[in-house]
Parts: structure tokens; sequence; C-alpha cells
């Protein structure tokens, strides 16, 4: 696959090189000459210096004939219209980074296919990291927004011995299935959850926190 | 009209007080402090309109400077992608429909134009036409 990358930083720059390992062919987009040479002997890619926003700057990368394009610069702004550009040469697949956290949402609405947010991730391993006593993640889903857990019910599980109908589930959370040691379960309203269950859950990311909360599981 | 303006520099300024002598409500947006300065470095003239310290490409930031109740919004920024992402927030999720943007670079601001329907406005393509057309007056 051809891929473009827009920003010869960090995070570009390993990207780029673990792409590379990948056996995609990869050029970049550099708006600093130093960075641009560095890149270039390093990766041994073509590297074209310019402002990734411009429209002569991505077809001198290749843009047209490129399958994804990624916009990893340090400015939301940027990553914004350089997806758009990209989008607008054609490319089908468009990624952008955003660096605040609510441009995650935004730069989506605003026609990016799949926008990665640093800060945000960060922020969910961090969480995750606290939360492994009794949840652990089988499978990120949707570009990391949303994914399917396993969750352990503890000893003293808020609603054990009740059924799912009177339980509270957030609106986002879909109970998959259970295992009661050997016994696997497709849980309905009427059946009950107990201590020890493992509950698979298919979740969004801020349900699957609430969903910890409301259950006062390992906060 | 209550016009919001993003973007206080030299096109920003020069536009707001040409509104504002027409009598027009403006509110403007800008990151950088020093730029907002520039309302008061007129010993003739007194801005009389909200100034709020921020990011024009923030949602709240527009919020708190009344994108919801203004007629029209204009960006004057320097920055291409910055101008063009506040537009489309005030278009797209904003709903306004008078929206104006400076974009410099003459291909972005064609392309946006037709393609995003965004009303663009590109000074270097507007300087040209000047200077052209003064040095036809000229022969």
């Amino acid at each position: 696959m051809k891929v473009c990358i827009a920003g010869g930083g960090k995070v570009g720059f390993y990207l780029a090189k673990s792409l590379l390992a990948h056996r995609h062919t990869v050029t970049l987009i550099e708006p600093i000459e130093a960075q641009c040479r560095y890149l270039s002997n390093a990766l041994d890619i073509p590297v074209v210096l310019g402002n990734s926003i411009h429209q002569h700057t991505l077809e001198a990368a290749g843009c047209r004939e490129c399958a994804a394009f990624v916009a990893v610069t340090g400015s939301d702004e940027d990553n914004l219209i350089a997806c758009q550009m990209a989008k607008h040469l054609g490319v089908k697949k468009t990624v952008a980074r955003a660096s605040n956290p609510q441009n995650r949402e935004l730069l989506h609405t605003l026609g990016v296919d799949i926008v990665v947010c640093g800060t945000d991730n960060l922020g969910h391993i961090l969480e995750r990291e606290i939360e492994t006593e009794s949840i652990r993640q089988l499978l990120p889903l949707a570009g990391g927004t949303a994914s399917l857990n396993e969750i352990l019910l503890p000893d003293n599980f808020k609603f054990a011995g009740k059924p799912l109908a009177q339980i509270d589930v957030p609106r986002e959370a879909i109970l998959v299935s259970l295992t009661r040691g050997a016994q696997f379960i497709i849980p309905r309203g009427d059946t009950t959850l107990h201590a020890g269950d493992k509950v698979i859950c298919l979740t969004r990311e801020d349900s699957l926190h609430e969903l910890m909360v409301r259950w006062e599981l390992a906060l | 009209m209550n016009i919001l303006v993003v973007g206080c520099g030299h096109v920003g300024t020069a536009l707001i007080q040409k509104l504002e002598g027409a009598g027009h409500d403006i509110s403007v947006v800008d990151k950088h402090p020093e730029n907002l300065r520039r309302l008061s470095d007129n010993p003739n003239y007194a801005f009389g309109g909200t100034a709020l310290l921020g990011d024009g490409t923030d949602p709240e930031v527009l919020r708190r400077a009344g994108v919801e109740s203004c007629d029209a919004f204009v960006v004057t920024g320097v920055e291409d992608a910055d101008n063009l992402m506040s537009a489309q927030l005030a278009q797209k999720i904003f709903g306004k429909t008078t929206v104006l943007c400076r974009v410099s670079d003459a291909n972005l601001a064609k392309i946006y134009r037709e393609r995003y329907n965004i009303e663009t406005i590109c000074p270097t393509e507007l300087t040209a036409c000047a200077l052209y057309s003064a040095l036809r007056g000229e022969e």
C-alpha cells in the first residue's frame, strides 16, 4: 500500500519506519529543510519539502496515487485541512492526529476518516492500568473509540443475584456473553449476575468508564 | 448586525473599525493578546465591542464570543488552515449562513469555495488584480 505522511516529527518518523518495516511504500512531507534532509537520509524514502495543506506539495508527494494519507503535524488545524485536501485529490482513507481531545469528534465530523488523539489514548491507557484488576481489553474497535472487554465480577459485586433487567447498564454498552465456571450463557433480561462471572462487554470507551462507575468496580 | 470577527491583525483591526463606523456590533476573537491590543492603538478611535482572548478554532471560545447569535462570521487571520477550520466550524457546527474567510493561497481559496461552499476571499488575488488594473490605468 502507498501511504503519504504529513509531518516529519517524531510521530511521523516512527510511523514511516514501522510502515516501511511492514513493506508499505511511504512518502513524507515536512516543512523544515534540515529535518527533510535528516529524514531522507535516515529512512531512504522520498521526502517533500513544503506545507502539506498546499495542493502542489501533496501532488509532489504522490498523493493522487496513495491509498492512505496520514497527517501527524503538531497543528490540528493543519492536519484537518491537509486531510481534506488529500480527499480532494482522491485519497480514499485519511487519518489525522488531534492533539486536543475535543478535536477528535470535530475533525471526524468535518470529514477525516480516522482521528487519533494521543493525549486521549494516553489517558485511556493510564485509566486501563488502574482498572486492570477486574477488566481486560480483548479487542479495540473503531480506532480505539470502542472496545470489547472481559469483566470479572468481584466478590462484593453490587448487583450480585439480580436479574439483568434490574441492573444499571449505560445505553452504549452491551453485555455479549457470560461465563460461569464452564457454563456459557447469552445474557437476557432475566439472567442473574453473580460474583466470579466473567462478562464479555461491548462498549464505547466513555461508557466503559461509566459502567465501571455504576457497578462500583475497582476505582 | 452582530458580527463575529476571528483574527485581530492588521486586516481584522481595519475591518472592525470600518464596521463599527457603519454602526455594527462587533465581537472579536484572537489568540494573541498583542493583537487585541491593536484595537486601542488608534488615538482617534475607541473600540466599543467585545474582545475575547482565545482560539478561533475552539467551539467553546466561539460560543462564548456569541457565535450562536451573530448574523455574520468573518475570519481574517494569517494562517490559512486555522482560518478554514474556523469557517467550517461556523458553517457546519453552528449552522451560520454568512461566513467569510480570508485564504492567502489562491488554489485553496478556489477549492474551498467550490467544494466546501465557503465564501473565501483571497488577498493575493485581490492585490494582483488591484495592481494590474492600476497599471492598466497608467497606460
